[in-house]
């Protein structure tokens, strides 16, 4: 994962339960990366699951919630990498689909080494959409947040659930049912 | 944690971000390189394929001549044989006068295998340039019923430019309208002049009714060619236009009044207090 998705976490971790935080975490887990995280740099996906984990032992927490949770103060982040990506977007259910489409693949080409998911689109109408989410990293937890954090900074308030999902049905991807309310 | 500590990760990562943009910029610099390699090489095959058009469109030249030059050996020494000496005179004078020819086409050939770019910038009269042209061209006028309307000099038109350069341009937009528009009586080849500015534009029209839209953008790339390979290399326009281009000039395609053209800039050579130019 990119050093700037570390980065957020650092400042996630740091606002919500105290300063350093982060940095304590990073100390105990014993990962891979020694040197501190900088945006392009691109650092092994169990670093940034090994600190999650201890974060949410320490906290008490359930992953999915940390995770739902993260992906929503990430969304602004990733957005101010490119503020007309939503900009020229006509509204949530169009935003969604220039994810797959256009943005991932600017951020491939601007972040070398990113690895980011697949997107199939489905039941599109003006004001909802299926979108089946296929990665590795099975991180459907971050991508509801995600999708709140687009909704949010659209200022389109949408309903969604996963009309099926890996960790529940053991399928190797997550379908989300999207609908602007 | 202290600030020093802060202070001390911060450091550390800046140096990490500079050591990625050094990385990235030598990365950049490297494969800048190897682009101008390749475009080298690229160059230097275009350069030996033309050499190798123009051989062998000079070989065609020699051809002739020589073969004439054998016919006329065989009648003289028939006349030898008999003794005819003014038919002998007259004979030798011929076979004089076509040896000439094919020693002019061989140091034709010769001025072309020479690189053009040790060749100095120079003032060319447009109206010799023509004429010599129109005498020993490298083109398959000889044997083409196609009418070729050379341009018509009231006043001569000075420009800069090298012999060399201009011959293998003028050639090679010609061959290329031959080969377009078919030998046929009612073809035609034109090269108009006019003055514009700065410059002198000779303009190659043809009969033929503009080029596919498709084909437009890509007519001056290397090895673009929609003949066979036998016939072409794709590599002329492209030369001919890097060889425009050290000229200070262009060259460019157009459409004039419906028909096929290309347009040869040239700079022209401003005579100092004459304001008719
Ligand atoms: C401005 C908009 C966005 C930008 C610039 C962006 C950029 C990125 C970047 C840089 C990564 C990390 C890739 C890596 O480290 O290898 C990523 C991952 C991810 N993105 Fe986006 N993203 C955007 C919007 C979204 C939205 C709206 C969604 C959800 C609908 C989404 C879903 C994901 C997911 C789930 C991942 C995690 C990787 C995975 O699951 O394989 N992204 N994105
Ligand atoms: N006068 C013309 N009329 C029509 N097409 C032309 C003309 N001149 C050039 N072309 C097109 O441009 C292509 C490239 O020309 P050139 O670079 O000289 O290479 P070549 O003559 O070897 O094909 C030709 O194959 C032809 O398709
Ligand atoms: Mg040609």
């Amino acid at each position: 994962m990119k050093g700037v998705v570390f980065n957020a976490l650092e400042e996630f971790t740091d606002r919500n339960y105290g300063e350093d935080q982060f940095q304590d975490i990073v100390e105990e887990c014993h990962l891979e990366t020694k040197d501190p995280f900088v945006g392009p740099g691109t650092y092994p996906d169990s670093d940034l699951m090994k600190i999650v984990s201890r974060l949410i032992d320490i906290k008490k927490v359930k992953l999915d919630w940390a995770l739902k949770e993260f992906g929503h103060f990430l969304f602004p982040k990733l957005i101010s990498i490119n503020e007309s990506y939503a900009s020229e977007s006509k509204g949530i259910i169009d935003f969604l689909q220039r994810v797959d489409s256009i943005i991932h693949i600017e951020v491939k080409k601007l972040f070398e080494g990113a690895i980011t998911p697949t997107f199939i689109y489905s039941e599109i109408t003006e004001t909802s959409i299926n979108i089946k989410y296929i990665s590795n990293r099975q991180l459907c937890f971050l991508m509801e947040g995600l999708i709140l954090g687009a909704s949010e900074y659209l200022n389109e308030r949408i309903d969604y659930k996963q009309l099926e999902c890996h960790h529940e049905h053991g399928c190797d991807y997550c379908l989300f049912q999207i609908k602007k309310v | 944690m202290s600030v020093e500590k802060k202070i001390e990760r911060l450091n550390q990562k800046i140096s990490i971000l500079e050591k990625m943009i050094e990385d990235k910029t030598r990365e950049n610099f490297n494969n800048q390189e190897k682009l101008k390699e390749q475009q080298a090489q690229i160059m230097f095959n275009a350069k030996l394929a033309s050499i190798g058009e123009m051989a062998s469109s000079i070989a065609h030249e020699v051809n002739n001549p020589v073969g004439i030059i054998e016919g006329q050996l065989r009648r003289l020494r028939h006349h030898i044989e008999n003794g005819n000496l003014e038919k002998q005179l007259n004979l030798v004078e011929k076979i004089e006068n076509n040896t000439q020819r094919v020693i002019k086409i061989v140091n034709g050939l010769r001025q072309l295998s020479k690189s053009t770019e040790s060749e100095e910038l120079k003032v060319i009269s447009l109206k010799d340039f023509f004429d010599e042209f129109k005498e020993y061209n490298h083109i398959k006028t000889i044997d083409s019923s196609v009418e070729i309307t050379f341009p018509h000099f009231v006043d001569d038109i000075q420009v800069w430019g090298k012999d060399t350069s201009l011959a293998q341009i003028v050639t090679n937009l010609i061959n290329n309208s031959l080969d377009a528009i078919g030998d046929d009586h009612a073809s035609w080849v034109r090269i108009i002049v006019a003055q514009a500015g700065d410059f002198c534009h000779l303009t190659f029209i043809d009969c033929g009714r503009g080029i596919d839209k498709a084909h437009i953008s890509k007519l001056f790339d290397p090895f673009f060619t929609t003949k066979s390979h036998e016939k072409g290399t794709g590599v002329g326009l492209n030369i001919c236009k890097k060889l425009a281009r050290e000229l200070d000039g262009d060259l460019n395609y157009q459409l004039t009044k419906g028909n096929t053209s290309f347009v040869l800039k040239l700079k022209l050579n401003k005579i100092k207090g004459d304001s008719t130019i």
